[in-house]
């Protein structure tokens, strides 16, 4: 939102329709990591993927990047990159690179960068791979990126080694060669989540400043909800594979509908017992119910465990998978 | 009643094939009574896990005292000495790494009472009270730690850690492995347990609005010397030190509303430990900073009963305050948005 669109009915930068990950499990059916995701992300705007450990926040991005790691298949599910559908980026005829187009900033920074290499090397391969540039043009471009990303003293961090980097330092310099050949979309996997509070806002601030000035669409995952509330435009909830709220930041952190939100935000309430309130009793039937969220769910009815709710629209905007939300109560 | 007094930590670790050192403290003073959370919170490299392991006797201090129920620790009355062994318990970060993974969680649990002398029915009967305290079935217990979530793990450790009935548990960032709800669930237990037993915690963490919500008072610490210490909610709400409030100005809440005034920024990084210039640790961020800053550390001072700052500049401080309280404010948000929709019956059990 912060940079509308400039041109009506321009198309997402990507757009994910349906998209179905499972791994083959010894013996038995196939366990569904990611069901039917279905997501639109603009130039400028920036989403926030928020999720726990194991709901498949960073395998929808190595999705993205047709990284899916071990032996997870797609099953079904289409990509349209800027209204284009794409069918593997990686795939020599494709006109989408992972890289160029799809850029992707993981946490830990220092392992992300080669120790053997200077930070300007690594910045200028990149460069020059993408976007066939000469040494000298590539060298100019990168200075320009650490300027961009904020480093002091940029033409030394050039020939600086990433061991003399700090890990604030070492975000950035991924951050530039993220940013290098102006992508359309860059995800950021957790990347400030190993960084000190005072330098994480710092490189978030930055890169927030650089995904609106240069209207990037970005996707933001973390499990912080905290920092989604402070920098992103749209707020996604993943839950076991599945979307299972979608609305603009204001909307979302006004009147969280799905009870799996409120329970986000009940982890830090400072409240024990309002929090006690919205941790349920473990369910006692066998079978697993139809609702993926029905075990910890405090309002869960016997029709959650017959019948799985579809993500349905309930305002401009928004969307809900739940056959009993959380509604606005005066 | 004082359980700890730590005073003039000093600890000092070689650097291999040089003269120089690390100076990981550089007279650290803090004390904690029967049954208080003491939190001590800092960027990484401020030296909190160096404090809390000179604490349990994991490493040797280079200098300073450290009190333990009124009596000093020395080489002769350390922590395997009779009275003080089991007292002080040590919980770490990481839940998965800090069991024996071919163990059951029951095996591991009981182990530290074996170097007690505990006998083994004695051990079986303070298994069974311990699990019924944190919430983990007997059946559970048998499990191997592969088996358990790292929330559940962590709640086992907890376990483990206060079988031994000790007075104090250093807690070494328990949380930040753990998703937001194992988190709260974690933080929940912690709060229970002190309530219960009277165990008193030093809570060391980076989570400043855990921090907040669960510990009495607040030790700020930078590059190995204390910055600040003081009651939670003043060391939050009217920070003294310049430190203290670039931190707080750092801290996100999850509501869009709740961005905390940028009345100070902390410009760079915490500088390396090694070969510390003279003078006030800070010197090299400060906003406030002056000549005399930068020759002698500042002394302490004290603007409230309580509330120790180190800093020279600390009215100044003080006067940029706006006084808000984005915690308290943030907690009359949630408190607002929880109570909507709650259901007032349990939920359907099947």
């Amino acid at each position: 939102m912060a940079l509308a669109r400039t041109i009506e009915n321009e198309a997402p930068v990507i757009a994910l329709r349906n998209l179905t990950v499972a791994y083959p499990r010894y013996g038995g059916e196939p366990r569904t990591a990611l069901a039917g995701i279905d997501l639109a992300i603009d130039a400028g705007e920036m989403v926030g993927l928020v999720g726990e450990a194991g709901a498949g926040k960073t395998l929808l991005a190595r999705t993205i990047m047709d990284a899916i790691p071990g032996d997870g298949r797609l099953v079904c599910g289409e990509m349209d990159y800027r209204g284009a559908p794409i069918s593997r980026i990686g795939r020599d005829d494709s006109p989408v690179r992972p890289g160029r187009d799809i850029a992707m900033i993981v946490s830990n920074p220092r392992n992300e960068l080669n120790p053997v290499l200077t930070v300007g090397t690594q910045i200028t391969n990149v460069i020059r791979h993408h976007l066939r540039l000469g040494k000298a043009e590539a060298r100019e471009r990168a200075l320009q990126m650490l300027r961009a990303v904020a480093i002091p003293d940029p033409e030394r961090r050039l020939d600086a080694w990433p061991h003399e980097l700090s890990g604030g330092m070492a975000q950035r310099v991924v951050i530039a060669i993220a940013l290098a050949c102006n992508p359309g979309l860059v995800i950021s996997d957790d990347a400030t989540s190993a960084l000190d509070v005072t330098v994480q806002r710092q490189v978030l601030d930055l890169f927030k400043a650089l995904v609106e000035d240069k209207g990037v669409a970005a996707l933001l995952i973390t499990r912080d909800i905290a920092v989604t509330a402070h920098y992103c435009d749209r707020i996604v909830i993943l839950y076991d594979g599945e979307v299972v709220e979608d609305a603009p930041r204001k909307a979302f952190f006004d009147r969280p509908h799905h009870p799996y939100s409120v329970l986000l935000m009940a982890a830090f309430a400072h409240s024990v017992s309002l929090r006690r309130q919205w941790t349920a009793a473990p369910l006692k039937t066998a079978a697993s119910p139809a609702c993926r969220f029905a075990e910890r769910c405090v309002r869960r009815q016997p029709r959650c465990i017959a019948e799985a709710p579809a993500l349905r629209d309930v305002a401009p905007g928004r969307r809900v998978r739940c056959h009993f939300p959380v509604e606005a109560v005066a | 009643m004082t359980l700890l007094t730590v005073s003039g930590l000093v600890k000092h670790f070689a650097i291999s094939g040089s003269a120089k050192l690390v100076q990981a403290l550089n007279g650290v003073d803090l004390e904690i009574a029967r049954g208080e959370t003491l939190a001590l919170v800092g960027e990484s490299g401020s030296g909190k896990t160096t404090v809390g392991r000179c604490v349990v006797g994991l490493i040797e201090a280079t200098k300073g005292s450290i009190v333990f129920d009124g009596e000093p620790m020395t080489t002769a009355r350390n922590i395997r000495h009779p009275e003080v062994r089991g007292r002080i318990q040590l919980l770490f970060q990481e839940p998965m790494e800090s069991f024996n993974p071919r163990e059951t969680i029951a095996r591991a649990m009981m182990e530290p009472l074996i170097y007690l002398g505990v006998s083994g029915p004695d051990r079986v009967k303070r298994l069974r009270e311990v699990l019924a305290l944190i919430g983990i079935s007997e059946r559970v217990a048998e499990s191997l730690p592969s088996d358990l979530s790292p929330g559940l793990l962590q709640r086992a450790a907890i376990g483990r850690a206060i079988m031994s009935k000790p007075d104090l548990l250093v807690l070494d960032e328990p949380t930040s492995a753990l998703d937001p709800t194992s988190r709260a669930e974690i933080v929940d237990l912690l709060i229970r347990l002190q309530a219960e037993t009277g165990i008193a915690y030093l809570f060391i963490s980076h989570d400043l609005s855990t921090v907040r919500f669960l510990s009495s008072r607040i030790t700020v610490l930078y590059l190995g010397s204390v910055m600040e210490t003081g009651p939670a909610e003043e060391v939050c709400a009217r920070p003294r030190h310049p430190y203290s409030v670039g931190l707080m100005a750092s801290v996100l809440l999850p509501h869009p509303s709740l961005k905390a005034p940028e009345r100070l920024k902390l410009e760079g990084e915490i500088p390396s430990p090694v070969d510390l210039p003279p003078g006030c640790p800070l010197a090299s961020r400060c906003p406030f900073v002056e000549p005399a800053c930068r020759t002698a550390k500042p002394p302490a001072e004290y603007p409230a009963k309580g509330h120790l700052v180190h800093c020279i500049n600390h009215e100044k401080v003080a006067a940029l305050d706006e006084s808000i309280d984005q915690f308290s404010e943030f907690r009359a948000i949630s408190d607002r948005m929880l109570s909507v929709g709650a259901p007032t019956a349990p939920a359907w059990a099947g």
